[in-house]
C-alpha cells in the first residue's frame, strides 16, 4: 500500500478512532490502528472489542492495501510532523510502514491486518436519524447519571428507547434518574420499538464524536447485541449490555403535594455556594419550603453554617428536605431552561423537576434522611 | 480525689424541643411516637414527668395519664448537633471523655478540683446551649454517676468519701451497677433489698446465685470502682473470623461460615444501632498468604441476607487460591452509618 494524505485528515482520523484502541494489553494487534487504503480514501479502524469506531479520510491511494500499525506511537508522530502532506508506504512482506515528509523518514513497525477483528456492521439501516446535536445534548443531560458501581453492571449504562417517532434515554445510579425524549424526526414507517442498554463509555466516547450543529445527521440501527451510529465520515459500533433495565420511571411518585417555581441558575448558584461549606460535613443541605420563602441552610460543626434564601413561587403544603448539592447542579445543569419546575411529595420520596414549559426532560433525585 | 464528673442533660430530648419552640416551654411535652401508634416515648419533660410519664412507656399510655401532654416527633439530627457542641464545651475542661450516649458524657479532669469544674463546666452548657445539665462529681464513676442523678435536673451533687458512707447503705440494690429487673430479682428472693443487706450477706451466699460478679458487686456497694474513664474510641469495624483446626478449602463450608458471621454481625450492628456500608472478606491459605477483598454497598446495610449476599459475591470475584488450604475465613464490617447520620435515600432497584 502507498499514500499520500494531508497531515491534517491524518492526524484527525487518527485522533478519532485512537479513543476505541484497547488499553487493556489482552490482544497486541487491538492496540494497533488499521488503515485500508482504497480508491481515493483511508478507512481507519480501532477497536478494543467493547466499542469499535471507523473514520474516513481522504488520500490520494497510489498502491491499494492495508495494515495495522500501533496507534500510541503512529497518533504522536503524525501530530507532530510539521509538513502539510505525509507520504505513507507499507511493505506488505514485513508489515512496516515507512512515513515520508520533507527530508524526514520514520520506520514503524505494525501487526498483519489479517489478525485484525472483523469490525460489525448493521444489517440494515434502521432509518432511525437524530440531528447530532441533538443526540450530543441528549447524552449530556443524561451520562452523567450513569451508575460507576460495578456491582449493578446494567446500571453503569443509559437505556435509550426508540419507540413512537422518539428517542427516549435514561440514566440512573439509583440516586437520580436523569430521563430525556425527543422527536425522531426522520423515522421509519410502521410499528417498530428497540430498547437498548448502552455503556456509559459509549455515551462518553459518542458525544465526543457528535458535532455540535444540526445540520449533521446520526443513523442509529441496532441488533440485539450491538448499537450502530452512522456520523458520515465517522461510524461506532458498540456492544449493548445484557440484561433488563429496570423500569425506574415506575419508582417515581405521580402525585406532588409541594411545588416550586423558581430560577434553575439562582438555584444552582446557590447551592454551589453551599457546597462550599457543605462538602466538608455530611455534604447535605436542607431546603426549607413555605408560602414566605424558600431557604438553603446547612450546618459543618467545624466550618460554619450556611443560610440562603431564594425567590420561588410555592404552592401545596410546607416542607423541609434534606438533599445533596451536588447532585442539585447535575441536574440544574442539565435542565437547559431558566424557569424550573420542582416538585415534592414530603421529605422520605423522590423529588423530580423539569422545565417549567416543556415535559422531554425530567430529573429525580432521592433525599438525604437523618437515620 | 474528687476529680471524676457524671454529666447528664437533663430530660435532653424534651429540653431541646422546648428550647427551640416557645410554645412548649413549662408544657408536659413527649417526644417519641405517635400516641396513637405503638411507638413509645423517648423523653419526656419534667411537666409530664409529674403525671407519672417516663421513657420508654407506650405513648398510648403516656396519653392515658397525662391527656394534655404535647407529643413531639424526636429530631435526631438536631439532637446530634446540641450533643456535639456539648461536647466540644466539655472538650474545653478535660480531652478524658467517655460519652455514654447523646446526653451522658464521664469526664476526667485529674489533677484539677472536680467540684470546681463541674461547677465551670453546667454553667458553660447552659451559657451556650440554654439547656440545663445535672452533673455528678466524685473519685469514681460508679459514684459520679450516682451523684449526678440523686439532684436531677439542674443539680450539682458531689459525693466524698463521708458521703458515700453515708449514702451507700440505704441504697436499694438497683442503683448498682450492673443490676438490672434480673438481678434485682435474684437478689430480692435471698430477701436483699438495698446495699446494707448485700453487704451483711457475703460473699459466700452471693457467689452460688451471681457467679463471679458477686465479689465486683460488693466492691461497687462499698463504694469502690476501678474502671477508668476511657476516652472514645470510635469503633471503625467489626468483624467475625475463625481459623479453622482442619484446613478447608470447599466453597460450601466457606459460604457456610460466611452465612454465620452474617448473622453474627447483623446482630452486633442492631445492637449498636449501626448500618454498614462497606463489607470485607478475608481469607489466609496454610502457606499464611492473606487475601482479601471490600465492597462498599449502596445502601448501608444490617439484614444478613445483604451482608451473606455481599460475602457471597466477593468470595466469588476472589479468585480462590486452589494450590493451597483455606486455614483462616473472616467478615467484616465497616463504614458505619450511626442514629442521627445523614443518609442518601436510593432507588429500590
Amino acid at each position: 500500500m502507498k499514500f499520500t494524505a494531508s497531515q491534517a485528515d491524518l492526524s484527525y482520523g487518527l485522533q478519532t478512532v485512537a479513543k476505541a484502541v484497547s488499553t487493556k494489553n489482552t490482544l497486541p494487534i487491538l492496540s494497533g490502528i488499521l488503515i485500508k487504503g482504497d480508491g481515493n480514501r483511508l478507512n481507519l479502524t480501532a477497536t478494543d472489542l467493547e466499542i469499535g469506531i471507523e473514520c474516513m479520510v481522504s488520500a490520494q491511494v497510489a498502491e491499494e492495501g492495508s495494515i495495522v500499525l500501533p496507534a500510541r506511537y503512529l497518533t504522536e508522530i503524525v501530530r507532530k510532523i510539521p509538513a502539510a502532506a505525509v507520504e505513507v508506504e507499507v511493505d506488505p512482506r514485513n508489515y512496516t510502514a515507512v512515513l515520508r515528509w520533507d527530508r524526514s523518514q520514520y520506520t514503524i513497525h505494525g501487526f498483519s491486518p489479517e489478525q485484525f477483528p472483523f469490525l460489525p456492521r448493521a444489517t440494515q439501516d434502521s432509518g432511525n436519524k437524530l440531528p447530532q446535536n441533538v443526540l450530543r445534548n441528549m447524552i449530556r443531560q443524561t451520562a452523567f447519571a450513569v451508575s460507576h458501581d460495578e456491582t449493578r453492571p446494567i446500571l453503569t449504562g443509559a437505556q435509550m428507547t426508540l419507540r413512537d417517532g422518539h428517542c427516549h434515554l435514561l440514566a440512573t445510579d439509583g440516586v437520580r434518574i436523569a430521563y430525556r425524549r425527543t422527536a425522531l424526526p426522520e423515522s421509519p414507517q410502521g410499528e417498530q420499538s428497540s430498547s437498548l442498554v448502552l455503556p456509559g463509555r459509549t455515551l462518553s466516547e459518542l458525544s465526543r464524536l457528535l458535532a455540535a450543529n444540526d445540520e449533521d445527521t446520526v443513523g442509529i440501527s441496532v441488533t440485539p447485541t450491538q448499537a450502530f451510529f452512522d456520523l458520515g465520515d465517522v461510524r461506532l459500533v458498540s456492544r449493548l449490555l445484557e440484561g433488563q433495565y429496570p423500569d425506574v420511571l415506575r419508582l417515581v411518585p405521580q402525585s406532588y403535594s409541594t411545588s416550586l417555581t423558581l430560577s434553575a441558575q439562582q438555584l444552582h448558584d446557590a447551592c454551589e455556594r453551599a457546597s462550599l461549606i457543605a462538602r466538608d460535613g455530611s455534604g447535605a443541605i436542607k431546603l426549607g419550603i413555605d408560602p414566605e420563602r424558600v431557604t438553603i441552610t446547612s450546618s459543618t460543626p467545624e466550618v460554619g453554617q450556611v443560610y440562603e434564601e431564594v425567590a420561588a413561587s410555592v404552592q401545596g403544603d410546607p416542607l423541609e428536605i434534606g438533599l445533596n448539592p451536588r447532585f442539585l447542579m447535575d441536574g440544574l445543569k442539565a435542565l437547559d431552561s431558566d424557569q424550573l419546575l420542582f416538585e415534592f411529595s414530603g421529605n422520605r420520596t423522590p423529588s423530580r423537576m423539569k422545565p417549567q414549559d416543556r415535559d422531554d426532560f425530567l430529573y429525580v433525585v432521592l433525599p438525604i434522611v437523618v437515620w | 480525689m474528687l476529680s471524676i464528673i457524671h454529666c447528664d442533660m437533663d430530660a435532653f430530648f424534651a429540653a431541646v424541643e422546648q428550647r427551640d419552640d416557645p410554645d412548649l416551654r413549662g408544657k408536659p411535652v413527649v417526644v417519641g411516637g405517635r400516641p396513637d401508634s405503638r411507638g413509645v416515648v423517648s423523653t419526656a419533660s419534667y411537666e409530664a414527668r409529674r403525671f407519672g410519664v417516663h421513657s420508654a412507656m407506650p405513648s398510648r399510655q403516656a396519653r392515658r395519664l397525662c391527656p394534655e401532654a404535647i407529643f413531639v416527633r424526636p429530631h435526631f439530627d438536631k439532637y446530634h448537633q446540641v450533643s456535639e457542641e456539648i461536647r466540644r464545651i466539655m472538650g474545653q475542661f478535660s480531652d478524658r471523655i467517655e460519652p455514654l450516649s447523646l446526653d451522658e458524657a464521664f469526664l476526667d479532669v485529674s489533677p484539677q478540683d472536680g467540684v470546681h469544674i463541674g461547677r465551670a463546666l453546667k454553667e458553660a452548657i447552659r451559657r451556650q446551649t440554654g439547656l440545663t445539665a445535672s452533673v455528678g462529681v466524685s473519685y469514681n464513676k460508679f459514684l459520679a454517676k450516682l451523684a449526678s442523678d440523686w439532684n436531677k435536673p439542674d443539680g450539682l451533687m458531689v459525693i466524698d468519701e463521708y458521703r458515700a458512707a453515708e449514702l451507700l447503705p440505704g441504697l436499694p440494690v438497683r442503683k448498682l451497677w450492673g443490676v438490672g429487673e434480673r438481678t434485682e430479682e435474684l437478689l430480692e428472693s435471698l430477701g436483699i433489698h438495698t446495699v446494707a443487706d448485700l453487704l451483711a450477706t457475703g460473699e459466700r451466699r452471693l457467689e452460688p446465685v451471681l457467679g463471679g460478679r458477686a465479689g465486683e458487686l460488693l466492691l461497687l456497694a462499698r463504694g469502690v470502682d476501678y474502671r477508668p474513664v476511657q476516652p472514645e474510641h470510635e469503633t471503625k469495624s467489626i468483624g467475625a473470623e475463625t481459623t479453622f483446626d482442619v484446613d478447608q478449602a470447599r466453597l460450601d463450608t466457606l459460604l457456610e461460615v460466611i452465612r454465620e458471621y452474617a448473622d453474627d454481625l447483623s446482630a452486633r450492628l442492631r445492637l449498636e444501632r449501626m448500618k454498614a456500608r462497606t463489607v470485607t472478606v478475608k481469607l489466609r491459605y496454610d502457606n499464611f498468604r492473606t487475601q482479601t477483598r471490600s465492597l462498599t454497598l449502596t445502601d448501608a446495610t444490617d439484614d444478613p441476607l445483604a451482608l451473606y449476599a455481599a460475602g457471597e459475591d466477593l468470595l466469588a470475584r476472589m479468585e480462590v487460591d486452589a494450590e493451597h488450604r483455606v486455614r483462616l475465613v473472616g467478615l467484616q464490617v465497616a463504614n458505619f452509618l450511626r442514629p442521627g447520620d445523614p443518609m442518601q435515600m436510593s432507588l429500590p432497584l
